[in-house]
């Protein structure tokens, strides 16, 4: 069952609905499902805006299907499972994991407590994010690997572009030795949205639910990985990864960034790359749906 | 003959007063398995961010299974709560309550959570204390009521 007829079910009625009555090709070609609470149901495929009507064609705003508060009760009830309480410090932070591998932004109204977030007490749009799974995406890189052996690996891309996807094809590819040897890969997904989609059968170690510079630090420390996966870098996990690195563990992760220039110019990555730990460059491109990767090198003053 | 039908009756009436009176210690077991049923709830909720599901699925309570109760709430259906109330026959207060707190569940942050946990626990505790202060007297008097009904009924036929 691919992660767009998985989604169906995590869906208020009126909405599975719409999107069950939706031609499958124009389906398939959604990322993202977007409930806002008293506005009309959008989506998202590739970089375009789309509204969905009640039987399930794109149209106009005036419209589309009007989302209710109850379907947005009605949508957390489902991809909580009626257990909100167990995802407290996701939902602090803007997001909620569901159904093996798919991920729910959420905002609304937040509690504070002193200076800090204690939750968002009240939700007002979901957006559900449709995971993939494009086993030969990353295959130029693991080739590049196979002859070169594996460094240090930045992916840029903007969000949407695939960096998630093309993680979930370098794990796939490295665990199972296609394209290359096999390598003991671990796997910093502190978000639950890496290993989906089948990967959670692979010979692969994972750390989840934690924040990733802990998770690099205990893969690094305890594992033995010959590769550490990581998504969605931060400043907060430099010295992590500054350490792995030391340890002699290429770290392939992905940053948010337009290209490499765009993506050199954060601090953090810029101090990384000038200390070595990222060789390789990986920038991602979607064109027509499909998915392309370029492979580059860091220029080192 | 008239002496057997008068002993057969008053005998029956007993043992009838007695299955009312075991009934009645079922009501109270049954309401302090909902206490120990929302203690475990805390503490799973507080200690392992489990999900519900797994929650409800970790408890076992003889009170509870007997009437119906967990097996209503594992089905995790819309207004399960209430209707594993009604399946206990628990009284009209508690059963609104936990109607109540069947609808709220899930839906909250920890926080929130925990504390309508709490104020329902408390409730239903009191609830269950003041039944049992007096069951046993309650059990008694109904053995006796039930055994002297008996007893008269069988002098009348005599």
């Amino acid at each position: 069952m691919s992660g767009h007829s998985r989604l169906l079910r995590f869906l208020p009625p009126s909405v599975a609905a719409a999107l069950a009555s939706m031609e499958k090709q124009r389906f398939l070609s959604l990322d993202e499902i977007r409930l806002r609470e008293n506005r009309p149901l959008a989506a998202t495929g590739g970089e375009k805006v789309l509204f969905i009507s009640p039987d399930g064609c794109f149209c106009s705003r005036e419209s589309a299907l009007t989302v209710s508060d109850a379907d947005i009760t009605d949508c957390l009830r489902r991809i909580t499972e009626r257990s909100r309480f167990s995802f407290d410090g996701a939902v602090k932070q803007g997001y909620i994991p569901f159904g093996n591998g798919m991920r729910a932004g959420v905002c609304g109204e937040a509690l504070m407590r002193g200076e800090s977030v204690v939750t968002i007490s009240r939700i007002t749009s979901i957006n559900l994010r449709i995971c993939r799974r494009v086993d030969a995406f990353a295959l130029p890189l693991a080739e590049k690997y196979a002859v070169n052996g594996i460094d240090g690996t930045l992916i840029c891309a903007p969000p949407a572009m695939g960096k998630t996807t093309f993680l979930r094809s370098i794990i796939y590819l490295l665990s199972s030795g296609v394209g290359i040897a096999k390598r003991r890969v671990g796997v910093a997904d502190c978000r639950g949205e890496l290993m989906s989609e089948g990967l959670s059968l692979l010979d692969c170690d994972v750390m989840s639910g934690c924040p990733k510079g802990y998770a690099l630090e205990v893969l690094t420390r305890v594992m033995n990985p010959e590769v550490i996966i990581c998504d969605e870098l931060s400043a907060a996990e430099e010295s992590a990864i500054l350490e792995a690195a030391n340890c002699g563990v290429p770290v392939i992760a992905s940053v948010h960034a337009a290209n490499v220039k765009e993506a050199l110019s954060r601090p953090f990555v810029g101090r990384l790359c000038a200390a070595g730990v990222f060789k390789t460059t990986v920038t991602l491109a979607r064109r027509n749906g499909n998915f392309y990767c370029d492979i580059g090198e860091v220029d080192r003053p | 003959m008239r002496i057997a039908a008068a002993l057969i009756i008053a005998v029956c009436c007993y043992f009838v007063g007695c299955s009312f009176a075991s009934a009645q210690k079922a009501a109270c077991e049954r309401l302090k398995g909902i206490v120990r049923l929302l203690a475990h709830m805390e503490n799973r909720m507080r200690g392992s961010g489990e999900r519900l599901t797994v929650i409800l699925g970790g408890f076992c309570d003889s009170a509870l299974e007997k009437c119906g109760f967990l097996d209503e709430l594992r089905s995790n259906n819309k207004d399960c709560w209430e209707r594993a109330a009604r399946q206990a026959e628990l009284p009209d207060d508690c059963i609104s309550e936990l109607a109540l707190f069947g609808r709220s569940l899930g839906t909250v942050g920890l926080d929130e959570q925990l504390n309508t946990l709490e104020s329902l626990k408390k409730l239903i505790e009191a609830k269950s204390d003041a039944e049992s202060k007096g069951l046993a007297a309650k059990q008694k008097s109904t053995r006796a009521v039930f055994g002297l009904a008996g007893a008269l009924a069988g002098l009348l036929l005599l």
